[in-house]
């Protein structure tokens, strides 16, 4: 399994924001995806209606899912393949392992997958014999580095070109050392040789689904390179990984679903390859794998079916949330310390991994609400955040001084006196400090805050002073608030 | 596993709601194939042909327009040379690329069945070309192996320009007149421009696993 760290999370955080060569990658991530996806957007006038659209679609197959996963079960069947249900991770791992033991299997090819990701199961594969090999670039690059992926569709973008021709020429041990590995372009070409061979050796092809597909028990791949498709094509047997929340109910319905996918995620109008795999190769077919395996998993998503939180399994994993995150685009995506980073990561993360494993992620936002302006699944992020906050709060989990913070401003607020009595002394008082400059460089008990920036002063009166002193100059018997 | 099968059932059954509707309701939604919104660029009419090269050129695929069947050997021909490529393409045995009369070009030497890892080139025959966002759908078949699609340095699709439709919608019920209703192919693969990533630094890089040229070819008349 991904190692877990997302329990250091304030640490991971603070690493990040001193690290320098990954503050220069970051500081290009707002000129990419969300540049991209503004011109993409431009040039299609129904985006806001295909959004609706797309969210009424899953919240039917979720208000329905049963009867959708049954369908989708009997079509998989009756089209040759087999469906593997599993209630967690662990069942996903031990189900794909013995599906690989059954084909003999000594290397599996794997295209990119969030659910491989979650159970772990490249690690576990290794640790029993069989060897994983991602073929999706920036997953290729991370397994090489033993790393997580810090971003749910670009896993290597916290690494600069050098740090990839490092990682290649420390693992390419079979090419010449002192090759000029400069471009990209050339990184590439040397990862698509290696990989090409390993495609065609590979006894097992491993991918996950961007969508299940009742009507026709079909699942969708979505990729740019081309790798899913040489992963489930070339290998005698196709193995793919999907959660239940993934599942649409027809072809027309994956239509509205993909227009607003790749829109939202790298803003292309349509990804380069979107393939819809219905079973195992047919007789009279020329390629095509043998057997063909859905391995199902739930991990956690019916216990978020039956909360408040369920809005959640909308979600399409385009990452745009995440593109569009100021808190992400500050720390990356290894600091939340699991596979899911961004606002639905931290929506999703205490979801799978528990409160207590993920207490600081619904906290590590300002509720700004950019993502839930560019969700494509118009899901409420900054809502489902604070759902987590009240469960926090309702369970204990919410640090001390918070609790405590929040009590004291509970009471104050409670006693409208008080309250005002304390703000007009603390306003002159911060007025005062500030003096002429009108700022504040330091402030008790917001070291942190104040760490990075200055706090303006307020305006020495509080607004509730103010507006008593407008009112009494008006008329008497005229009302505040009307003209 | 069947035990995990019933719990996760059960599961989602209590955290959905009862409705004794759901069953016909569901049921239907299967059957009728209802579109939702399809977007203006995705209209059907004269101007699909037009807009379908203009989004398919947007995407990095080249387009090539030809009037009969005997005109496509030269346009390969001349393709590969422009690209500095070996002059042996593996064709599809669809009936339609079938009958493309190879002998005339002699500097192309073709071969049928499925793709091997060191094929230059492949051409194999779409069955629909979707003009919203400029894609070939491809269907699998004995005809057409899906790897003639994925393995080569080149793909070329042939696409009839009667086959062009405004939307993926569209596509789909071609594709279920094609194949009959609930009968699917074991792959059907969108495919739109060439192969590409923009995992180093975010630089987009075109050719990555998949074919790093990508060539549609309109044929004009059956």
């Amino acid at each position: 399994m991904n190692q877990i760290k997302t329990a250091r999370f304030r640490e991971n955080a603070h690493d990040a924001l001193v690290d320098k060569q990954l503050q220069a990658v970051l500081g290009k991530f707002s000129d990419g995806f969300p540049v991209k996806r503004a011109q993409a957007i431009a040039r299609m006038p129904e985006f806001d209606a295909l959004r609706d659209a797309a969210r009424d679609i899953k919240n039917h197959a979720l208000e329905n899912l049963g009867a959708y996963l049954e369908e989708f079960e009997a079509k998989v069947v009756a089209s040759g393949g087999k469906v593997h249900w599993c209630r967690d991770a662990e069942e996903a791992r031990q189900t794909v392992l013995s599906i690989c033991r059954d084909a003999d299997a000594k290397t599996v090819t794997k295209s990119k997958s969030m659910i491989g990701e979650e159970v772990g199961i490249n690690d576990f594969l290794e640790d029993n014999g069989v060897e994983p090999i991602e073929t999706d670039l920036g997953e290729y690059i991370i397994q090489l580095r033993k790393e997580p992926p810090s971003h749910i569709i670009a896993p290597a973008i916290h690494l600069s070109k050098q740090q990839v021709a490092d990682t290649f020429r420390d693992n390419h041990r079979n090419r010449v050392s002192d090759r000029p590995l400069e471009s990209p372009r050339v990184m590439l070409d040397e990862a698509r040789e290696e990989l090409r061979g390993k495609f065609l050796g590979a006894d097992v092809g491993l991918t996950g689904a961007n969508m299940l597909i009742a009507e026709t028990g079909s699942i969708v791949l979505v990729t740019n390179e081309g790798n899913a498709e040489l992963t489930c094509g070339l290998p005698r047997v196709h193995v793919a990984m999907a959660s239940i929340e993934k599942i649409v109910p027809t072809l027309e319905d994956a239509s509205t679903v993909l227009r607003v996918l790749a829109r939202s995620a790298t803003g292309q109008d349509m990804s380069v390859y979107t393939s819809f795999v219905t079973g195992p190769r047919r007789s009279e077919d020329l390629d095509g794998p043998e057997e063909f395996h859905v391995v199902l998993l739930d991990n956690g998503r019916t216990e978020l079916l039956a909360s408040e939180l369920r809005e959640i399994l909308r979600c399409i994993r385009c990452g745009s949330c995440i593109n569009h995150c100021p808190v992400y685009e500050a720390i990356g995506g290894h600091a939340y310390g699991w596979i899911y980073p961004g606002p639905m990561g931290a929506v999703l993360t205490p979801g799978l991994l528990g409160m207590e494993v993920a207490n600081h992620h619904p906290n590590a936002s300002t509720l700004c609400g950019r993502c839930e302006t560019v969700c494509p699944m118009r899901i409420p992020l900054p809502s489902l955040l604070r759902k987590w906050r009240e469960r926090q709060f309702t369970a204990g989990v919410t640090p001390v001084t918070s609790r405590y913070g929040l009590k004291v401003w509970a009471a104050l607020a409670r006693n409208p006196r008080w309250y005002r009595g304390l703000t007009t002394i603390t306003s002159a008082l911060l007025a005062k400090v500030a003096g002429k400059t009108g700022r504040l460089r330091r402030l008790p008990l917001a070291g942190g805050w104040t760490g990075s920036r200055d706090m303006p002063a307020p305006q020495s009166q509080t607004f509730m002073a103010q507006w008593r002193r407008r009112t009494a100059a008006r008329k008497p018997g005229s009302r505040p608030g009307r003209s | 596993m069947s035990n995990a099968r019933r719990d996760i059932l059960a599961a989602v059954a209590a955290a959905t709601e009862k409705d004794p509707n759901a069953a016909a309701r569901v049921a239907d939604r299967l059957s009728v194939h209802a579109a939702n919104v399809i977007p203006q660029r995705g209209a059907e009419g004269e101007q699909v042909v037009s807009r379908f090269i203009e989004e398919a050129e947007r995407a990095g695929t080249d387009i090539r327009q030809v009037s009969a069947l005997a005109d496509i050997p030269g346009v390969v021909s001349a393709y590969l040379r422009e690209q500095n490529l070996a002059g042996d393409v593996r064709i599809s045995s669809d009936p339609i690329s079938l009958n493309i009369p190879w002998a005339d070009e002699a500097l192309i030497a073709v071969s049928h069945g499925a793709a091997e890892p060191d094929d230059t080139a492949s051409l194999s025959v779409a069955l629909c070309g979707i003009a919203e966002t400029g894609t070939v759908m491809m269907k699998s078949s004995a005809e057409n192996p899906v790897l003639l699609n994925y393995l080569p340095f080149l793909h070329v699709g042939l696409l009839p320009q009667s086959r062009i439709v405004g939307s993926l919608e569209m596509a789909w019920s071609a594709l279920r007149r094609a194949s009959g209703e609930g009968v699917m192919p074991r792959m059907v693969n969108l495919i739109t421009g060439p192969s590409r990533t923009a995992d180093i630094e975010q630089e987009l890089l075109m050719g990555a696993h998949g074919p790093q040229k990508h060539m549609v070819i309109i044929l004009k008349e059956e």
